[in-house]
């Protein structure tokens, strides 16, 4: 997630994400996919502000080398006895069924090649009465700034991307991804499929950002 | 900025009634609120996470309950409905209205000890539309089973004047420490009476109706300022 991209907005939105999902000390929280940490430390931060006597909050990503930055910024911070670190896929999961309160994704499940199944393992490893959220880019949904949104992610990111991480390719390919994902109706569809219930989603800056959230029940 | 839209699917509708309902015999030593839910939720074997349905919070519980209430009253007056011999005479609309009023509000008692506050959290802007709306349907059911086939009245006055006179002997209720609440009784008696004897009059009935609008919200912030609360 890059500040140049969502012009800063991304920490707001994960922020928001976090206060919707409200995690109790005695949670059990799972974040998938996202090995720096943002959401993580967001939520160990939101629950030692109820009690410091909380549970580890866990981190699932694929990515090795995403895993070692976010264990090195909880080091630094000295937070590292908050965080449990797995290297793993969103599919299948290696945890056991009914074992978390909370299942968080951000910025994630678009890349994500199977996305029934990324939902259909949420399921299977969230506790009954537990909690899917998901933060996700989707379906810009006023008009007006749709075209002028269009013209931005795609005239503008890629070529920002170039000038600051002299990679232009990874940008269009972003963009790409953006607009392969479901919009927000089908994906709530998607997520009653797998499962879910009382499944709803609110829209962050006109639908740039969508929340997403279901409960196994 | 934000849309946020209607639920999907109706399992979790089955649960949240569980929930509510298990919620209930917490409400005498927590009141309406998140811990009385979360009891309920524990009780079902169910995630802490799963309170977040609840938008309103223990709210949700109050007004769970008042619905159920009000179905409860429904049943009775279709079942009183059924029960009338085919060829009986209608029952006076005066009476009939006062013996709905009555049996609503003594269906209350069962958490009378929690009921003012029940009735202070309808203030909050949140709550109100649906609390109104929940009340508006009690007095909607009372005058289809009354019966009243006049077209004197518009269908707006008729919900008015019954729901004043409703709020009204509510308000009275909350503070009358007589035996059996013999002095409410009397009191929604009087008010009955005075509703049918402005019936005669429909200019002086539609002066009155403008302050009714104000009664229900005027009931909820008494009943708040009765339990000392800002």
């Amino acid at each position: 997630m890059n500040d140049a991209m969502s012009l800063g907005m991304h920490r707001l939105w994960k922020d928001s994400f976090v206060t919707r999902a409200d995690p109790q000390p005695g949670f059990r929280c799972l974040d998938v996919a996202g090995g720096t940490g943002d959401i993580a430390f967001r939520i160990a931060r939101h629950m030692s502000n109820i009690s410091k006597d909380h549970g580890p909050v866990t981190i699932c990503d694929i990515n090795p080398e995403m895993l070692r930055v976010g264990r090195a910024r909880a080091e630094r911070d000295g937070t590292a006895d908050q965080f449990v670190w797995v290297e793993g896929n969103a599919e299948p999961l290696d945890f056991p069924a009914s074992s978390f309160d909370l299942y968080t994704i951000a910025y994630g499940i678009r890349n994500c090649t199977h996305i029934d199944r990324v939902l259909a393992e949420a399921h299977r490893v969230l506790k009954p009465g537990g909690r899917f959220m998901c933060l996700e880019f989707s379906e810009v949904v006023q008009p007006v700034l749709t075209s002028v949104y269009e013209k931005y992610s795609f005239d503008v990111i890629p070529v920002l991307g170039h000038l600051v991480a002299g990679d232009m390719e990874s940008y269009q390919y972003l963009v790409e991804s953006i607009r392969k994902f479901p919009k927000q109706e089908e994906f709530a569809d998607m997520i009653v499929n797998a499962g879910f219930s009382v499944v709803e989603y609110e829209n962050l800056t006109f639908g740039v950002t969508s929340i997403h959230s279901g409960y196994k029940l | 900025s934000s849309g946020i839209n209607a639920e999907y699917g109706e399992k979790g509708e089955d649960l949240k009634f569980d929930i509510l309902e298990g919620s209930l015999k917490h409400v005498h030593n927590h009141g309406w609120t998140e811990t009385a839910l979360r009891h309920a939720i524990k009780e079902l074997d169910l995630s802490e996470a799963s309170i977040k349905m609840f938008k309103l919070g223990g709210a949700e519980i109050a007004l769970h309950y008042d619905q159920s209430l009000n179905d409860q009253l429904e049943d009775m007056m279709a079942q009183q409905k059924d029960d009338l011999a085919p060829d009986a005479e209608p029952v006076p609309i005066a009476d009939f209205l006062q013996d709905a009023i009555k049996t609503s509000l003594e269906l209350q008692l069962p958490y009378y000890d929690r009921w003012a506050e029940a009735l202070a959290l309808c203030i909050d802007p949140n709550v109100a539309p649906k609390a109104t709306s929940q009340f508006a349907h009690l007095i909607d059911d009372i005058w289809f089973y009354a019966g009243d086939k006049s077209t004197d009245f518009n269908w707006y006055t008729r919900r008015a004047t019954v729901a004043a006179v409703y709020g009204l002997t509510e308000l009275f209720m909350l503070q009358d420490t007589s035996p059996g609440y013999s002095e409410t009784w009397a009191f929604l008696n009087r008010r009955v009476t005075d509703l049918a004897a402005l019936g005669e009059n429909r200019v002086e009935l539609e002066k009155q109706l403008e302050s009714a609008g104000g009664l229900m919200k005027a009931t909820f912030i008494i009943a708040r300022n009765m339990l000392g609360q800002k």
